[in-house]
């Protein structure tokens, strides 16, 4: 067996790349996969607690890489998925302290036991970014409707290409339909059209997704949750499935025309 | 009263207005991230560019393969490639009547 490894990296911090990485690789293991999620963002780790697994760290990712544990002691079971394993970023050192070819023997070791290897990338293009991309096959950006956000997108995106991971696929997160319906935010043709790359897939902004992370569940757990349902279309599309992207558009009833030119702004989606 | 308000703007010239803050972020951010392209152009790019621009004009006309010159200038808000290239003889094609 030979496993595949993707990074998911942004540029811009804040976007979501962590919380994009928790879902991902609980999605593929909710898809019956073997999974190990990797936090390389030394000296700034948050995969533990989006994950719920903070209280369970012992060994970290550069205990391994330095040869103080096996590298199965630094692996940590999830508590729901039987088949998900996260490997924690060191807190007290950083990014410096590994290099991209000690992160890359290590995958290639994981690679031979588990299905997908999903690399969170810490914010920036220096050492921590050139480290993750460092052993991927494929490359996931993440972004946001926001000007900043894909002007960094679109860096990463070069810098990716420079690197040889070719087409990386872009996730939009936090999509408020009832702006985008308003004009006032980018919707996902405008990012298409600006940064020239494939959509992997749009996440709506959801309340359900801040509730779930602070009790460290990520939020494809929740049933409910529109953007938990988002995460689960793009871990099938990451797998090989063809899901149409979710359909963002807001209802437009008469009674929601009525709503909107009262100014009155309900977040309601339709899906499939 | 109340149709005639419905049918005032449809969402579609509302959501492509372009005095909008979406058209206003579109506009910024193409203007931005080709200007940041452009400083990151590496010079084997316009290498292989011209290379290629060189070889296609070759087919058509009798180049001096010495004298040309190839650069991706910034004028303002747009891009222009500009080349100049001497033809060493002007083919009878190009002769006016």
């Amino acid at each position: 067996m030979k496993g595949k490894t993707i990074v998911v990296t942004s540029g811009k911090g804040g976007v979501g790349k962590t919380t994009t990485t928790a879902n991902i690789g609980a999605g593929l293991a909710l898809r019956g996969h073997r999974v190990v999620v990797i936090d390389t963002d030394i000296g700034l780790r948050n995969l533990d607690v989006v994950m719920g697994l903070e209280n369970r760290i012992v060994y970290d990712l550069v205990d391994a890489i330095e040869g103080r544990c096996k590298l199965s002691q630094a692996m940590i079971r999830d508590r729901q998925l039987q088949e998900l394993y996260l490997i924690p970023a060191a807190q007290t050192r950083d990014k410096n302290c590994i290099s991209a070819e000690q992160l890359t023997d290590l995958c290639h070791n994981l690679e031979q036991e588990f299905d997908y290897l999903i690399i969170d990338c810490p914010a920036g293009i220096e050492q921590g970014f050139r480290n993750a991309i460092g052993p991927a096959q494929e490359a996931i950006v993440v972004t946001t409707p926001e000007v900043s956000a894909i002007r960094d997108a679109d860096r990463v995106i070069g810098l990716l290409e420079a690197a040889e991971l070719h087409h990386p696929r872009l996730i939009i997160n936090r999509i408020r339909p009832g702006m985008v319906k308003r004009g006032d935010m980018l919707d996902k043709d405008d990012i298409v059209e600006l940064l020239a790359v494939d959509i992997l897939g749009l996440v709506p902004a959801d309340d359900r997704l801040i509730t779930a992370t602070n009790q460290g569940v990520p939020v494809i757990h929740d049933k409910k949750a529109l953007s938990g349902m988002a995460f689960a279309r793009i871990a099938a599309r990451i797998d090989g499935d063809d899901v149409p992207l979710m359909d963002l558009e807001p209802k437009s009833g008469l009674m929601d025309r009525v709503r909107y030119l009262m100014g009155i702004n309900r977040s309601e989606y339709t899906h499939a | 009263m109340l149709s005639k308000l419905l049918r005032s703007r449809t969402p579609n010239d509302i959501r492509d207005a372009p005095d909008n803050s979406r058209s206003i972020a579109k506009n910024r951010l193409n203007a931005a991230l080709s200007r940041d392209r452009y400083d990151l152009l590496s010079p084997g790019v316009v290498e292989l560019l011209e290379r290629d621009v060189l070889a296609a004009i070759s087919r058509h006309l009798d180049v001096d393969s010495e004298f040309h010159e190839m650069e991706i200038r910034r004028l303002n808000d747009s891009f222009y490639l500009v080349a100049s290239v001497r033809i060493q003889a002007m083919p009878r094609w190009a002769a006016a009547s």
